[in-house]
């Protein structure tokens, strides 16, 4: 890439602004701009006069072309190429086999007398002979014949069409896909698996010659009549060592070029370098296809065998075969097996009943467990970011010595510092270094950089280690995150003093890392700190003083002290509101946390203005397609849902699932909490056919996400069972509510106050089946449960007591109506759903 | 049990979009060989239609490029779901368009003149083809500068002229005000003018 010329971008910037000007305005700014400057004027002019004049036929050239383009496109269309017949060499080619995008594929036989051989003669497709599919196809020859390996299907010969358009004839395979043999030939899961040890042997043969093959589908691996597998399609194949090829190799590209959609790795997919990594993934989506009998789904997470239908198969399958797939599928590279051979041999213990190495996975553990509890937080976000911190390192580091830039430096630095803090790190980052600089280069860069280079500039360095320590927490290093940042307060407790902001910054940091470590004490300890050394710098009424109080508010209400902390965050949100701009960040995060305390307990108007107030500041200062604005107009959905402003709650549930979409997917747990809302919605306005269809769609991602037994699939469950109970389909939603209080005992114990909702559903759903036992049974244990909890003497408990009533009456029990007198007493009407009114002989108002 | 575990754990489609924006976030990054890819989507499809349009033309004189290229799109956007978003495809189109017209310019040149290109001269209003290809690759050549200056005037120009967009249309493709493509299409304007005349020999 040659430089720009700064004579150029000048004439653009002056040519650029002249063009809004005309007459003698025009005229004064040229005068003004062009002022000590040898040519520029000349050259704004010139440009200034093609500019406004008429187009002049400059279209023309194109428009012909590309009518002469469509034209020939069309005859050829007309004549869908078909060379049967025709004779290449000593090749006769019999009748089209395969056509792809790039290239045909015909059956052929040698035609010179010699021998009778039956061969796949592959010719690029007519139009598409352009250089760079012309180059790859001799690179595919070239790579195609330094491999022998009996797996790995032959070149036979090479050579060019009279149009020079390259062919290449290869070895014929006779035979099924990969996934189509195993599933048609019903194979056994061991013979499946044989077959992958075979592809995995012709990978390795190929890595070790330093060929990667990028893009390995069943489609390109087939399975001969005897049995015999053939890796086909080197056509995206790539040298590691380019040097290797010499000049004649196609640029090196990217992963993501040519990859079939579907089958890449994620670091083809983020344009990140390609390795023999990215070969072992795709092998992993081959064996998981033919293991399970579907395709692995992108955002799919959880073994693989719990998508196999099979029960004999599917314990056959749970444990090692698992863990090996878990292992090649990692999302980063690093961490699956470090060469094919090693997971051939693993299949191979496996097949031989010994021990896998692969292991369960701590590290994508820990890292799923940050992006649920971080949603904003992708892999590609924190990259971006890295990336930026990479860039103001070395602005720093080189700079910082010339005292003009310093600033520049600072500016910079302070730049970085807030975008990492911000809630909505996504849209400042700057792309074009996101793909140069990986993540961990980015962090040793810097880290390398503050220990060797600024050891004489204290104040710097803390400040680099104060941001390290953040991008530290991003990938959910929290162990890191914490050793810097107590360098960095150590640093700065000495050059700042106690009570400085940087410390009080620092401490709060730190807090917050304790707590997610689960260092609950500590993070006690410090919360207290920062509040105390806050209320010694500021004065009560200060912005900065209700910063503090709102991290100890949220760090209460952490911990389930909710009224104190809610409390505190309210008086924290006051004080922050009149900081202005500076604290317009601080005010957004504290809102969002003082609504999540409060929703649970009660919507009002209040909360209603103070989210969108929130919701305004939040668009003004990241966008309105930011992901914090999603996750206000969340809040603010179900407030208003609550408070009965539908069509407001409709509007914002929309727009915010419209952002989780484009931003984090559909199958991300942020994207699913808020459409489960939206579906709750529905029911309340009386929609239940389309509050089941939203939460058929939530559960099963929901699963996807976190597995069978979780918290979020419990409530999927009963939320589901509920809008079918909603449209009196009783036989089908009483098996589901089970299934909920199922999970709900296993994950909160046999008396926790959630198994009593899915059991007041059943008693409901059961007394409609005319099963006044069954129905009887189901509301005593949920009263039973109730009375233990702090719901007792609830409205819910009401519920219960109405339900156990009704139940007991239908089986004639005659205690049944003081039972109901008992029930009315219980239940106020406020929060007690209109159907249980109706149903208990109170009246709906 | 009236629940489908199957049915429930499928998520259907998403996936081929994400590949796509993938493809199209990749070519922004500058990734030639995202375009080979975007070839193999879309040209089998625009060359369909081009055939199509071609034998339902009474006259068989004009062609409607633009209409072939909308075409295209809302058969890729209904046929396979894999084309979610009309302006990430007028883009891509544009992008690929490029890529075909140069590469038949430039076979038409190499038929014409056996190799080697032709001076241009703009100050002939008609066009004929042979010199319309050297215009067309003495403009392809010349959009590398121009997007050194300003990337955003090379999309503008590959929207605008090779794909043969209108101002709105290309609006849309690069999600851009039309006020704004209107001014920067000025801007290209004079820039194309000044590249093409720097070829000229006299």
């Amino acid at each position: 890439m040659s430089r720009i010329d700064p004579q150029k971008s000048l004439i653009d910037r002056i040519f650029t602004a002249a063009l809004e000007l005309s007459g003698p305005e025009r005229e004064a700014f040229l005068e003004q701009q062009c002022q000590g400057t040898s040519g520029v004027r000349s050259a704004v002019e010139g440009l200034l006069k093609a500019a406004e004049e008429s187009e002049d036929g400059l279209a023309d050239p194109f428009n012909s072309i590309r009518n002469d383009l469509f034209r020939s496109m069309a005859s050829d269309q007309a004549s869908e190429e078909d060379l049967s017949g025709q004779r290449f060499s000593s090749w006769l080619l019999v009748e089209p086999i395969a056509r792809g995008g790039l290239a045909t594929v015909y059956l052929a036989r040698r035609d010179d007398g010699e021998f009778d051989q039956t061969v796949a003669f592959k010719v690029l497709r007519r139009g598409l002979d352009t250089d760079d599919l012309i180059a790859r196809f001799r690179a595919e020859r070239q790579i195609l014949s330094t491999l022998e390996h009996p797996a790995i299907v032959q070149i036979l010969d090479g050579g060019a069409l009279p149009d020079g358009r390259p062919y290449l004839v290869l070895e014929y395979v006779d035979g099924s896909t990969i996934t189509d043999h195993c599933r048609t030939g019903g194979l056994a899961l061991e013979a499946c698996v044989g077959l992958v040890t075979e592809v995995l042997d012709a990978l390795h043969h190929a890595h070790q010659r330093l060929v990667v093959h990028r893009d390995i589908k069943p489609s390109n691996i087939l399975v001969s009549r005897k049995g015999k597998v053939a890796l086909l399609d080197f056509g995206i194949a790539k040298l590691l060592d380019d040097s290797v090829m010499g000049g004649s190799t196609p640029r090196t590209r990217t992963g993501v070029a040519l990859l079939t959609p579907g089958y890449g790795s994620p670091e083809q997919k983020s344009g990140q370098a390609v390795t023999t990594a990215s070969d072992i993934y795709q092998v992993g989506l081959v064996l998981y296809e033919m293991i399970t009998g579907r395709r692995r789904e992108q955002e799919q997470s959880g073994p693989a065998s719990r998508y196999v239908d099979d029960s004999r198969r599917r314990a056959r399958v749970r444990g090692d075969l698992d863990a090996i797939l878990a292992q090649a599928l990692h999302e980063d590279p690093n961490a699956r097996y470090a060469s094919a051979s090693a997971m051939r041999d693993d299949l191979q213990r496996f097949l031989a009943g010994q021990p896998v190495a692969a292991r369960p996975d701590t590290l994508g553990y820990r890292l799923s467990k940050l992006i649920r509890r971080r949603p904003w937080l992708l892999p590609s976000t924190v990259a971006a970011l890295l990336a930026v911190a990479a860039y103001v390192l070395t602005l720093t580091s080189y700079n910082y010595r010339l005292q003009q830039e310093q600033i520049r430096a600072t500016a910079a630095q302070d730049f970085m510092v807030e975008l990492l803090r911000s809630p909505d790190p996504f849209a400042p980052a700057d792309p074009n270094r996101g793909q140069q600089i990986t993540v961990l280069e980015a962090i040793d860069l810097g880290l390398e950089r503050v220990h060797r280079q600024l050891a004489d500039q204290p104040e710097i360095r803390a400040t680099l280690l104060a941001s390290i320590a953040t991008i530290y927490q991003s990938l959910g290093q929290h162990d890191q995150a914490i050793a810097l940042r107590e360098e960095a307060l150590l640093l700065e407790q000495t050059i700042h003093g106690e009570k400085s902001p940087q410390v009080l910054e620092s401490t709060r940091f730190l807090a917050s890392e304790f707590a997610t470590i689960g260092q609950v004490d500590r993070a006690d300890e410090l919360y207290r700190r920062q509040l105390a050394l806050a209320s010694e710098m500021f004065a009560d009424d200060a912005p900065a003083m209700g910063v503090a109080e709102a991290a100890m508010g949220n760090h209460l209400s952490n911990l389930g002290r909710l009224d104190e902390g809610a409390d505190l965050l309210a008086a924290g949100v006051e004080k922050i509101r009149d900081g202005g701009s500076e604290f317009a960040r601080p005010f957004v995060d504290a809102v969002v946390n003082l609504v999540s305390t409060r929703l649970m307990r009660t919507p009002s108007q209040q909360l209603v203005a103070m989210l969108t107030e929130a919701r305004d500041l939040s668009e003004q200062l990241y966008g309105s397609n930011s992901l914090s604005s999603a996750n206000i107009r969340s809040q603010l959905a179900s407030t208003l849902s609550a408070l009965k402003d539908h069509q407001g709650a409709e509007e914002n549930f929309q727009a915010a699932i419209a952002i989780y979409d484009e931003t984090l997917g559909r199958g991300h747990e942020a994207t699913l909490a808020t459409l489960n809302n939206f579906a709750l919605h529905y029911q309340r306005t009386g929609r239940a056919a389309d509050s089941e269809g939203l939460l058929r769609d939530v559960l099963g991602r929901t699963i996807a996400l976190h597995g069978e037994v979780h918290e979020g699939v419990a409530r999927s469950y009963q939320n589901l069972a509920t809008a079918m109970t909603r449209q009196r389909r009783f036989d089908e939603a009483i098996p589901l509510h089970w299934k909920a209080q199922d999970l709900y005992k296993t994950l909160h114990g046999d008396d926790h106050y959630y198994v009593a909702f899915p059991l007041l559903s059943i008693a409901y759903g059961e007394f409609h089946r005319q099963r006044p036992h069954a129905a009887e049974s189901a509301a005593e244990e949920a009263v039973r449960i109730l009375r233990l909890s702090n719901l007792a003497g609830s409205s819910i408990e009401g519920i219960g007591v109405c339900l156990l009533a009704r139940a007991r009456q239908s089986a004639g029990n005659d205690t049944a109506e003081a039972l109901m007198d008992s029930a009315h007493a219980l239940m106020r009407p406020g929060p007690v759903n209109p159907v249980y009114l109706e149903f208990c002989g109170l009246s709906v108002e | 049990m009236g629940l489908d575990d199957r049915r429930l754990n499928r998520v259907p489609e998403q996936n081929q979009q994400q590949e796509i924006a993938d493809i199209l976030k990749a070519m922004d990054r500058g990734d030639d060989g995202a375009l080979d890819q975007l070839m193999t989507a879309i040209y089998p499809e625009l060359k369909r239609l081009a055939h199509f349009q071609l034998s339902h033309e009474r006259s068989g004189h004009t062609l409607n490029t633009t209409a072939v290229v909308h075409e295209a799109f809302l058969r890729l956007a209904s046929s396979d779901g894999s084309w979610s978003d009309r302006s990430h495809f007028l883009r891509a189109a544009a992008r690929v368009m490029r890529h075909l017209l140069v590469d038949h310019a430039r076979r038409k040149n190499a038929e014409k003149r056996g190799g080697g290109e032709a001076p241009v001269t703009l100050k002939e209003s008609s066009m004929a083809g042979d010199e319309g290809s050297a215009a067309v690759l003495a403009m392809d050549r010349a959009l590398k500068d121009i997007a050194q200056l300003d990337p955003r005037l090379e999309r503008i120009i590959e929207c605008r002229y090779f794909a043969g967009m209108s101002v709105a249309e290309t609006a849309e493709a690069l999600d851009m005000a039309v006020r704004t493509v209107e001014r920067d299409s000025q801007r290209a304007r004079a820039y194309m003018k000044s590249a093409l005349e720097i070829n000229e020999p006299d």
